[in-house]
């Protein structure tokens, strides 16, 4: 039977596949983890593939489990659904409709928000008000995009942005998933110019490179940009 | 994450939350106004409350909800929540539960409370006409950042009381960061009277930077709040009406007492000599009222407090060496800390 490259480099599951700790992002989660705690407002600001969402993911990670937390990416929001409804659904169809109970303290991740509508809006504004929901938090690529109201605005505690990874923390982010030996550092670099910086690119492109160098172990840094060339998938940076 | 500034303090909730539920009791610098509204609604009239963004015009709604309430006598209803249209009636119907929606039962002589209503438009007005014309309504007071006339029918303007709501004053804002946090010794009274001046007299504004910025301070282990670290924050330091300072009461009290402080500066014999110098000092009261209203809030005098820290400059004195002292040993402990931890990762990398 064949052995998948990552077997062969004596890992027993894909190690780009795994959730893992996320590099350089310790500020921000506090941040995050702090305005969820103390019940304020948060916008986070990135472009895509940053890892807001993954920023999101480890809040819903942290503070999940109590039947508190929601999630919503906003694209998949439908029109006719709003906010008041999913609050209600997520704290139980029972005690909502039947005891007419109030759900108290809930969080709030909204993801992708310039999908968001006014009318939505004016909701949460109302709930985070009437304190059912503790925190809000939302995420987009561009605070000037997005359409909040001026209220919502008013009541945004802080405004976060999430920058790209220095090349340094990069290669900590590869070497954290795969050890020191497979890459070398000047071709996750490279790898890492050639994906535009864009995190979730690169580390699709350093596993279909660390596929090839598992096999191949001299790897040259020139060697990288065909491969991924081949693989038709990255833009590179010019 | 563990440290969060407000539990290290001793708070359990964030003290500074800007949400209009959390602290509806404190209201300041709106009495008047209030009291005037309660005259109003007891009156049967129509209200409007004006007022930009983050004054407290929610804040006052809950202050009515709360001076009304009890009795099954009012309704709180957001507009922003409503789909398309307001159901006055569904409201109305919803006192008395299922059974009221099935046989349109409708009460009499409620209040109705409306928050946002730059969202409704002169139809739901003429509606709500209607049911007090009924008998279903006693008054009704709309808040909104604008008065709008053409949302209003001509009978209904002619009957509705307009309220504005102005800026508070500088006094007002101290006294609500007072009644929140008690006598935290990270602000004085100048400090916070500045954070509220560039905050541009905006209550809400004001909580979101006294927030941030204590939790600043607290993270770099700093006393309190400076000048500086202002400038740092707001980019520029308005000057304001400077008052005596009163910090070195502070430096007479344990940590753990500062949550009792404000009783026992009640107890202290502090207040009865407070008389006989406000006295003797009648004519600086007279020039400045706000003064007055200082003491009403703090039950201090700053006169007082020149008084005393004459009094006591050279025991201060030596308090503050040794509160200084403190602060360099601690300071050195944890840098010895930091380095020993420092040292542990780079040895557990090495092993590793």
């Amino acid at each position: 039977m064949k052995m998948e490259w990552y077997e062969e480099l004596d890992f027993d599951d894909n190690p780009f596949k795994k959730e893992g700790k996320t590099v350089g992002y310790d500020d921000l989660l506090e941040d995050v983890f702090y305005s969820i705690i103390a019940g304020n407002m948060l916008f986070i600001e990135g472009e895509s593939g940053t890892g807001k969402t993954k920023l999101l993911k480890e809040a819903v990670n942290r503070f999940g489990g109590h039947g508190k937390v929601i999630y919503v990416n906003c694209k998949q929001l439908h029109k006719e659904l709003n906010v008041e409804r999913l609050l209600k659904d997520k704290y139980g169809w029972f005690s909502t409709r039947l005891l007419n109970k109030k759900p108290k303290n809930m969080i709030l991740l909204l993801d992708e928000v310039e999908h968001l509508s006014k009318r939505n809006c004016e909701r949460i504004k109302y709930y985070f008000d009437q304190n059912y929901l503790r925190s809000v938090i939302f995420a987009s690529h561009d605070f000037d995009v997005v359409d909040l109201n001026e209220s919502i605005k008013q009541r945004i505690h802080k405004k976060l942005t999430v920058k790209n990874l220095s090349d340094y923390e990069a290669v900590q982010m590869v070497k954290e998933k795969i050890g020191e030996e497979v890459l070398s550092d000047r071709i996750i670099k490279h790898v890492y110019k050639l994906s535009n910086k864009n995190n979730k690119r690169f580390l699709e492109n350093s596993e279909i490179v660390c596929k090839i160098a598992s096999q191949n172990k001299d790897l040259k840094e020139e060697d990288v940009e065909k491969i991924l060339e081949e693989t038709g998938i990255p833009a590179v940076a010019k | 994450m563990n440290r969060i500034w407000y539990k290290q303090l001793g708070f359990y909730n964030n003290p500074f939350s800007i949400k209009p539920a959390a602290f509806h009791d404190n209201l300041f610098g709106y009495e008047d106004l209030v009291a005037r509204v309660i005259k109003s609604v007891d009156a049967g009239n129509f209200v409007f409350i004006e007022g930009e963004y983050g004054r407290g015009k929610t804040t006052i709604l809950k202050h009515l909800l709360r001076y009304f309430g009890g009795h099954k006598k009012v309704i709180y209803f957001s507009v922003n929540r409503v789909e398309k249209r307001m159901q006055i009636r569904r409201l109305l119907n919803e006192r008395y539960g299922r059974i009221g929606k099935w046989f349109d039962i409708r009460p009499k002589d409620m209040i109705l409370l409306l928050d946002e209503v730059q969202e409704m438009d002169g139809k739901d007005v003429e509606k709500m006409l209607k049911f007090q014309k009924e008998g279903n309504f006693k008054s009704i007071v709309f808040v909104g950042q604008k008065y709008n006339e053409t949302n209003f029918p001509a009978n209904v303007a002619k009957n509705l009381k307009l309220f504005k709501l102005e800026n508070m004053t500088e006094n007002d804002a101290v006294s609500l960061i007072r009644k929140r946090i008690g006598k935290l010794e990270f602000f004085n009274d100048n400090v916070i009277k500045k954070i509220f001046v560039m905050s541009h007299h905006n209550a809400r504004a004001m909580l979101k930077n006294c927030e941030i910025l204590c939790r600043k301070a607290v993270d770099y282990g700093s006393e309190k709040i400076t000048d500086k670290m202002l400038e740092e924050f707001f980019g520029e330091v308005v000057s304001v009406q400077e008052e005596p300072k009163d910090e070195k009461i502070f430096l007479e009290l344990d940590e753990e007492a500062e949550e009792d402080f404000e009783e026992e500066v009640e107890k202290t014999p502090v207040k009865k000599t407070k008389k006989k110098f406000v006295e003797d000092i009648s004519e600086d009261v007279a020039v400045e009222d706000s003064f007055e209203k200082d003491k009403k809030y703090f039950g201090e005098s700053d006169e007082i407090d020149e008084e005393l820290s004459r009094m006591e400059m050279e025991e201060e004195a030596e308090e503050e060496k040794e509160v200084n002292i403190t602060n360099g040993v601690q300071d050195a402990v944890a840098a010895e800390e930091a380095l020993g931890k420092d040292a542990e990762d780079i040895l557990d990398k090495h092993y590793y």
